[in-house]
């Protein structure tokens, strides 16, 4: 800072009061608690994740083309829809470097950026193989679209629940930032394990019926995640 | 390093940005308060309670509510000890508390600003001491004018907390970002616009006189 510049009060001089009888007494009586471990509770909403596709995948089967799809194909755009729902759940539950709290700002953009890259991805790149591949057109793509699209928040909400469990002793100011990045996750977990059973095709199919339950999944976070949080707060107090 | 003297106080920290060792120093107090360790507690409370007050008193108008407000904030990070990460730098969690204790207070009382404290200082009153690098941060005003302070209680609230997050508590932009609910972006434009706000009064207030 210059000598030209405006020179900042820091404010007076003073000393902080001892803790209050209320606070000392709370202390009096602690006892040990368990700190939060981001990377456990990661791996434990991925292990979450991880069962919910696979009982997805029992109940409904691979899909029919798969054979005739290309396999390397299939395995880049699947590991890029993994690849997404690791990095919104992983900035939503693990806090930057001796960092306490997830950045909001962090998992929002990547939320965002998970969110825009794979319905870009769906929609430029949707897997097919001609003949084998059922492209439905006029009312029943948009039936197949939103049964889909259904199907995937359904898979996103206990990934959801669990995200929301691990983070309910976090306390800061912009959960919605976390909860949209949880929700962009689950719903990307959901596109992931439609990629593998879904049959149909198509860009309009997969562009809105897969990668658009990303984006509303990272409404819904940002929209019932604070409250759920605020919620599990009182309750633990 | 901050060597806390018999008395702390929220100015110290305008030269003394936490660096490595003392980030690790006050996460081991944190850690081991944890672990349902009371000295860790007192200790932990001498280090940052200063900082806290100081950032408190920047947003409320009396000391008595800051008080207040610094033992709502510690009762709050006490019950909410087990978010804690270990290791972690537990001083922008600890702001963020304090910050949003602030504003509950300020939306409770009504009050559509936050206004800086204009009361001065006792004149005598030791300065609390600091050694090793911190000594060689910038140096930032120690006394609080009348004409700075009014000048800072023209700016709107999210400019004021900007300003005091940044360039008084030396949070990097991210930091404040998370503490006060907002963008990096937000903070350094803010940050700037009241740095440029506060010299142009100050400027037009000088030539008045």
């Amino acid at each position: 800072m210059t000598s030209g510049e405006p020179r900042i009060p820091v404010g007076r001089d003073e000393t902080p009061p001892p803790p209050s009888a209320r606070l000392l007494d709370a202390v009096r009586g602690m006892k040990p608690v368990r700190t939060r471990a981001p990377k456990l509770a990661l791996t434990a909403v991925l292990a979450v994740a991880t069962a919910v596709v696979a009982a997805l995948l029992l109940h409904h089967s691979l899909r029919a083309d798969l054979p005739w799809l290309p396999v390397a194909e299939m395995v880049a755009i699947g590991a890029l829809w993994g690849v997404g729902a690791v990095a919104a759940i992983a900035m939503a539950l693990v806090p930057p470097r001796r960092q306490v709290m997830p950045s909001g700002v962090r998992a929002l953009r990547v939320a965002l950026g998970v969110t825009v890259s794979l319905v870009v991805l769906a929609v430029l790149a949707p897997p097919e193989a001609p003949g084998h591949t059922e492209i439905p057109v006029g009312a029943e793509a948009i039936a197949r679209a939103v049964r889909c699209a259904a199907t995937a928040l359904t898979i996103a909400a206990p990934i959801l629940v669990a995200g929301v469990i691990a983070l309910r002793r976090i306390d800061g100011m912009a959960r919605w930032r976390l909860g949209a990045a949880l929700g962009a996750g689950g719903g990307a977990v959901g596109g992931f394990a439609l990629h593998l059973a879904c049959r149909f095709g198509g860009a309009f199919h997969v562009g809105a019926g897969h990668a658009g339950a990303v984006a509303i999944a990272s409404l819904v976070g940002a929209a019932i995640v604070p409250g759920a949080l605020a919620l599990l707060s009182k309750r633990s107090r | 390093m901050v060597t806390a003297t018999a008395e702390w106080y929220g100015r110290e920290i305008v030269a003394a940005r936490g660096d490595g060792d003392e980030i690790a120093e006050v996460a081991a107090l944190m850690g081991r308060y944890c672990d349902g360790e009371e000295a860790a507690f007192h200790a932990l409370y001498a280090r940052v309670a200063p900082r806290l007050l100081g950032y408190l008193r920047g947003l409320v108008r009396d000391r008595a509510t800051a008080d207040d407000l610094l033992q709502l904030t510690f009762l709050k990070a006490h019950e909410a000890r087990a978010a804690y990460v270990r290791g972690a730098d537990p001083l922008p969690w600890l702001y963020t508390i304090a910050h949003r204790t602030a504003l509950d207070e300020l939306r409770r009382q009504g009050r559509a600003r936050a206004r800086f404290v204009d009361e001065p200082g006792p004149a005598d009153e030791p300065r609390a001491t600091l050694d090793g690098a911190a000594e060689a941060a910038p140096v930032v005003e120690e006394r609080l004018s009348e004409e700075t302070a009014a000048a800072l209680a023209t700016l709107p609230e999210s400019q004021r907390e900007a300003l005091l997050l940044t360039h008084v508590h030396g949070r990097s932009h991210a930091e404040a970002a998370e503490i006060a609910g907002t963008t990096p972006g937000a903070i350094k434009l803010r940050a700037h616009r009241a740095y440029v706000t506060l010299r142009k009064l100050l400027g037009a207030r000088k030539e008045s006189a």
